[in-house]
């Protein structure tokens, strides 16, 4: 399946589990597992390079805050565009402390809700199985350029947090000299390519 | 109580909401006494095929059929609601519109 | 009022494109019905029955006459001149065009208005006292709360796609005009011992079809973690709100099935996580938005001559002034109330001729700012006492001087079936019948203070539960049938009505009123209030007089 990963067309290089046996799985595979796997699997996933999971809407975030540290990925879905869950998921695991990896949308997703996605902690979207994968692409920058600036901070964002680490969304905004909690005003993307660039992880 | 057997298709023009009906030539008519009545299962199936091209077409929103009673002059809705979006709201005050009637 | 600097005038403008841009999409067929649905909602756009209905946020209900006069152009040029004020602090438009809204959201973007989350499963426009500023009983002005929150909400990218919608409102004064017990979240300013301004944060209120009165999740919330709190709070909602069923999700339900308890622990507990953070709203902010909101410049005034005169020698003018007028907090001034429901009329429309009228006299008399009411009625908040009676002839000149404000005249009504796609029964016929009914004015008065409320179908949106009489429309095999109610209160002893009886038909409404009426004109003692006898009562005094014991 095709993604776009901050606005750059990329191949989906993440296997599931699928019920197989993980001793029998190369240890260079990028794998993808469940909550319930990652907590019955526990050390035998430790072999990994790459380990994502793949939560479900109803999951709760908190319980893996532990794992999280070492999860490369989170895949987050949205059976149906107005099932908000992802948001609310995206942010809780952007916010985490220690997590830095990557934040997958899949499922049911509207390209005018990229901006909310983006600014929620994703940065990649699975493009919906009729999608041109190209104007999802576009989509991504043209909708992240819409508004100069938002009435809110979220983690896309400078943040001002006395208790941990600005988030790493922060390397792609001039940081604004004045922050201000309502009215983030005018954060300028300099330029398509260097702010991509700057989300490569 | 007259049998359902009789059926008005009708919808909202996309581009500006306004009730409209399908008529016995495929038009979207707003006059309801123009409207194609359906008498059998045959006539409502053909309506609600041509309204889905109407809707794939994007010129109406919504299409759905709606009991009536056949008259001699005009078809009557059994419900209220159908009437009242047929004659426009009955609260009484000239909302004739102004922006066409200059 | 707010001002909007550089930064709020291009986000408006840039929503507007947005909008501009999505509707090109559907009209070229590139989204369907089904995708542009939640695009035009969340942009205040409806199908209803006849036509598009555009709503239109009026944040806090403060508007300029500048604004106002906007909102007559627009009646006039994309619709069919008038407008309908809601139950919400919004303003409907009936008759739009799909192709003219983005000219519309246009023309409201240059007045410093927009139609942004007037609907759609987010955060709603947040309502305030429509009082606030002028009133003698206040803490705070609620609307700098309001604002902030109406900034913070404004396309928040987490809460824009929640379970249901999600109503806050906000009031800062002892006595409680914005029904705050029965929103998602109401806000009520407090004072605590160390005489410190918070809130206290009552949740999971609501109307519609499982009426509930609010909780009281915390007594006390510093005001600077305002935006934190709620941030947990629609977190928690954002997370656990049932999905499965419409009926159930909206966050009154989550607090029934998880229990307050529970769902008090799960805000906290993610409160604890986030606040002090990015939240936390520094003083000087604060402080900024209050800067707009500073109270016009009045001077105390003694008691005017001229004015007691004028309602000696006219007694419809006093009469106006015992019901339209609240104390202000200046002495000298008064807080005027227009009355949207004329005998017979719609309650909450007005023309454009009247909106106009009311800009004009609320730039001669009461610093160009009017509010809205909740119960869809204006208000000019500082008029001077020497004014009132040259402003009470420009508004009987405009039709506007109906003497009912709080009394059963005074109906709230939703646009019920005769615009609304959802509604089971009309509305609004009802109201004009009942307000008929009651027009003689010393008879209103006799009655004196009582609300009552119709709905066209048990999403409430005319409070039906909420009204002393509430009147709900339902369909009994295709016919308009009314349920009634009695006891409902919005105010501090929120209470959701009881239901009288069997339902009664369209033409009996108007009957089973005034039989309420006649009951509580016998069985009440001295002056009490119609609530009070009926709380005192209870209902079955009345339920004997409408249904009779055969
Ligand atoms: S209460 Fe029902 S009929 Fe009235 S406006 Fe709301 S949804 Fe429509």
């Amino acid at each position: 399946m095709a993604l776009v990963k901050n606005g750059l067309v990329v191949d989906d290089l993440w296997e599931s589990l699928d019920g197989r046996d993980p001793d029998t799985i190369d240890a260079k595979t990028a794998l993808l597992v469940s909550p319930a796997e990652l907590s019955a699997l526990g050390q035998r996933l430790s072999r990994f390079g790459q380990l994502g999971v793949a939560l479900a809407p109803a999951d709760d975030v908190r319980p893996l805050a532990e794992d999280l540290k070492r999860l490369a990925l989170v895949a987050l879905t949205l059976p149906k565009f107005n099932d908000g869950r992802a948001f609310s998921q995206a942010r809780l695991v952007r916010e985490a402390d220690g997590f830095k990896g990557e934040i997958r949308a899949t499922g049911h997703i509207l390209r005018d809700q990229l901006n909310f996605l983006r600014r929620s902690g994703v940065d990649t979207i699975e493009v919906p199985d009729d999608g041109d994968v190209d104007s999802w692409a576009r989509a991504w920058d043209a909708e992240a350029r819409r508004f100069r600036g938002y009435y809110q901070t979220a983690v896309d964002h400078h943040s001002n947090r006395a208790s941990s680490t600005p988030p790493t969304v922060l390397r792609r905004w001039t940081a604004p000299t004045a922050v201000s909690v309502l009215a983030t005003n005018a954060i300028v993307i300099q330029d398509a390519t260097s702010y991509a660039g700057a989300w490569a992880y | 109580m007259a049998k359902i057997s009789h059926q008005i298709m009708t919808a909202n023009r996309l581009e500006d909401g306004v009730v409209v009906y399908l008529d016995a030539q495929e038009r979207w008519v707003e006059n309801l006494s123009a409207a194609a009545i359906a008498e059998t299962k045959a006539d409502a199936k053909f309506l609600t095929a041509r309204a889905a091209v109407a809707v794939g077409e994007r010129r109406v929103v919504g299409p759905y059929l709606f009991p009536v009673e056949p008259g001699a002059a005009r078809a009557r809705p059994l419900s209220q609601r159908e009437h009242i979006r047929a004659l426009g709201p009955t609260v009484g005050t000239d909302f004739s519109d102004s922006r066409t009637g200059g | 009022m707010y001002a909007y600097d550089d930064f709020d005038h291009a986000f408006v403008r840039e929503r507007a494109n947005e909008f501009r841009e999505q509707v090109a999409r559907r009209l070229a067929g590139e989204l369907t019905e089904d995708e542009f649905k939640p695009l035009r909602l969340m942009n205040g756009l409806y199908l209803q029955l006849h036509a598009y209905m555009l709503r239109v946020a009026i944040p806090y209900g403060t508007l300029s006459s500048a604004q106002m006069r906007r909102l007559a152009v627009i009646a006039r040029r994309w619709d069919r001149g008038y407008g309908h004020f809601t139950t919400r602090q919004n303003i409907q438009f009936n008759w739009p065009k799909l192709v003219d809204t983005p000219d519309i959201l246009d023309s409201l973007a240059e007045v410093e208005m927009h139609a942004i989350q007037t609907s759609g499963n987010c955060i709603r426009n947040v309502t305030a006292d429509p009082f606030s500023g002028a009133a003698a009983d206040e803490i705070e002005d609620s609307r700098v709360w309001a604002e902030i929150i109406r900034q913070w909400s404004t396309l928040h990218p987490e809460f824009t796609f929640l379970p249901r919608k999600f109503k806050i409102a906000v009031t800062g004064a002892e006595s409680n005009r914005t029904a705050v017990k029965f929103h998602d979240i109401g806000l009520r300013m407090r004072r605590n011992g160390a005489d410190e301004i918070g809130f206290e944060v009552i949740v999971g209120g609501g109307q519609g079809r499982t009426p509930i009165v609010g909780t009281t999740i915390r007594e006390f919330l510093p005001k600077q973690h305002l935006l934190s709190y709620l941030e947990a709070v629609l977190r928690t909602y954002n997370l656990l709100g049932r999905r499965d069923n419409l009926y159930k999700a909206r966050i009154k339900i989550l607090l029934a099935e998880t229990g307050v308890e529970a769902f008090t622990d799960a805000v906290e507990a993610e409160w604890e996580r986030i606040r002090g953070g990015a939240l936390t709203l520094p003083e000087d902010e604060i402080r900024r938005i209050e800067a707009h909101f500073a109270p016009p410049l009045l001077v105390a005034a003694s008691p005017d001559q001229a004015f007691a005169e004028a309602k000696r020698a006219q007694p419809d003018f006093a009469a106006w002034c015992r019901s339209n007028l609240f104390a202000h907090r200046v002495p000298g001034h008064a807080i005027v109330t227009i009355s949207l429901k004329p005998s017979g009329g719609i309650p909450g429309d007005a023309t454009a001729e009247q909106m106009e009228a009311v800009a004009d006299l609320a730039d001669r008399f009461s610093h160009g700012e009017i509010r809205v009411t909740h119960e869809q009625n204006l208000v000019l908040a500082d008029v001077r006492e020497a004014d009132l009676f040259t402003l009470w002839q420009g508004l009987v000149a405009a039709e506007l001087a109906t003497a009912n404000i709080g009394l059963i005249s005074d109906i709230i009504a939703c646009p019920g079936l005769d615009y609304c796609n959802l509604a089971n029964a009309r509305a609004i016929p009802v109201a004009q019948r009942i307000s008929r009914h009651f027009s003689d004015p010393a008879l209103v008065e006799e009655i004196g203070p009582i609300t009552l409320n119709i709905s066209g179908c048990i999403n409430a949106c005319g409070h039906h539960h909420a009204g002393h009489i509430g009147i709900l429309g339902v369909d009994k095999h295709g016919e308009e049938f009314y349920q009634i109610t009695l006891g409902g209160a919005a105010d501090d002893d929120a209470t959701v009505g009881r239901i009288l009886g069997p339902s009664v038909p369209y033409d009996g409404v108007v009957e089973a009123v005034e039989n309420v009426i006649q009951t509580y004109r016998n069985i009440r003692t001295g002056d009490e209030r119609f609530i009070d006898t009926v709380r005192r009562a209870g209902i079955n005094p009345f339920k004997e007089a409408l249904y009779g014991t055969r």
